[in-house]
């Protein structure tokens, strides 16, 4: 008897683990999310620049239910001293690594359907953190009439930062992000030229140096993202 | 003012009638706010530049897309006229914006609010250097937005709201102008339900 109790007690964790769990979430499993949606991007910190303001797109597809994938597509026009402008063209995408499960699995006991499956409760507030990759085209131009420059660049970037996600019903979300990104390419930068002869006139001309050279700007972005489809739930 | 033609009396004679007939109707059927509500309306805008003299007077259509009773998908579409009362900065101006709203109540007098995005097509007015000197550019501008609707029939609301447009405008050949600019808009829209209960 003593060993049939022993054995019981050795073999009740396989037994447990073999069984399915109630609790398990199932049906409305939240990966294969798709969204859709549009994004407003303020750069700061660009190299000789003022500060810009851009528009893009986006998509999402979630992974699982701690990660997301967002895939964007920006045009950003900054400032270059009142002299000329720089226009940015990203492409790229991020990793969205979730601090917590959206669907907060603190109120699931509260809403089991009637399946016996648990129904997600959608967090108020849903932080994260992000990293991707981007390929980016530069084009600077200045605005003088005397001495019309123009100068360009390709280079691919690495991004990083943070950001929250505020749903809007299950309807979609609203999201603000900031993030750094780091460009790898060719050199290209502006510099102040003046001559005081015939008359005072100032413009920017541009150089590129020879080798790599790294660039960052700060991305603070706020984008509204529409749920559009399920692509894998059961 | 110019003496009204024969042919207006007909029309100005069916306008008055159809207000007094509307404003006669019992209630019987008020709008309601919910998903698939579409609403859309036009209007005269004017818009006061921060460092501009004048008015800039647009055409102003807009709708919105109801996904609940309290969100909407709007869409902003600004199509500059003129300048009244000062010099006319722009020889182009026109802006598209797509964005959010979020709407109070589903019914009667409705508050909202949202963010736009969306791009403008400016080109500057330089009579100086002549009309085409400057190129059509095409740049981000974002507009927050608050008004209300007040939807007292069962297809018309009446609409009041100021936006305020942020931008900057870069010239072939000029410093970035820019764009920043309050607007006012108000007026009768239209409203239906394109989704059953």
């Amino acid at each position: 008897m003593k060993r049939i109790l022993i054995f019981m007690a050795v073999m009740s964790p396989f037994f447990a683990s073999a069984q399915r769990d109630s609790t398990a979430t199932a049906g409305a499993k939240p990966g294969g999310i798709f969204m859709l949606g549009m994004r407003t991007t303020s750069s700061l910190f660009t190299n000789g620049s003022n500060g810009g303001l851009g528009l893009g797109g986006q998509f999402r597809i979630r992974l699982t239910p701690r990660i997301n994938t967002d895939w964007f597509a920006d045009y950003i026009t900054n400032d270059l001293e009142g002299l000329g402008k720089r226009s940015d063209y990203h492409i790229g995408w991020s990793v969205l690594f979730y601090l917590f499960e959206p669907e907060s699995p603190r109120n699931i006991a509260a809403v089991h359907n009637t399946r016996g499956y648990m129904k997600h409760q959608q967090r108020r507030v849903v932080p994260y953190l992000l990293a991707g990759h981007c390929f980016d085209y530069t084009n600077l131009a200045n605005n003088s009439i005397t001495h019309p420059e123009t100068a360009e660049r390709w280079s691919s970037a690495i991004q990083a930062g943070a950001g929250v996600h505020f749903p809007i019903q299950k309807i979609g979300d609203l999201s603000f992000t900031s993030q750094y990104m780091m460009h790898l390419g060719t050199d290209i930068h502006g510099e102040v030229m003046t001559e005081t002869s015939p008359v005072f006139s100032k413009w920017m001309t541009f150089h590129e140096d020879e080798g790599g050279s790294l660039e960052g700007h700060l991305l603070l972005t706020m984008s509204l993202n529409v749920r559009i489809a399920d692509l894998w739930s059961r | 003012m110019e003496p009204i033609t024969r042919k207006m009396r007909p029309l100005l004679f069916a306008a008055c009638l159809l207000c007094v007939h509307l404003s006669a109707q019992k209630n019987d059927n008020p709008f309601e706010l919910r998903k698939g509500a579409l609403r859309s309306s036009g209007a005269i805008s004017p818009g006061l530049m921060k460092n501009g003299d004048g008015v800039n007077m647009y055409l102003h259509g807009n709708f919105d897309f109801f996904l609940s009773e309290h969100f909407s998908l709007r869409g902003d579409g600004f199509y500059y006229v003129t300048t009244t009362g000062g010099f006319n900065t722009f020889a182009k101006n026109h802006q598209l914006f797509s964005g959010f709203s979020f709407h109070g109540k589903p019914t009667g007098f409705s508050p909202y609010a949202g963010m736009l995005m969306g791009l403008s097509f400016t080109q500057l007015n330089q009579p100086g250097i002549g009309y085409d000197a400057d190129r059509m550019g095409v740049c981000p501008v974002v507009s927050p937005h608050a008004g209300f609707n007040f939807y007292g029939e069962k297809y018309f609301h009446i609409f009041a709201e100021a936006r305020y447009v942020v931008g900057r405008h870069f010239p072939e050949y000029q410093s970035p102008v820019s764009l920043n600019e309050l607007r006012f808009s108000f007026g009768l829209g239209w409203n239906i339900n394109t989704m059953k209960k």
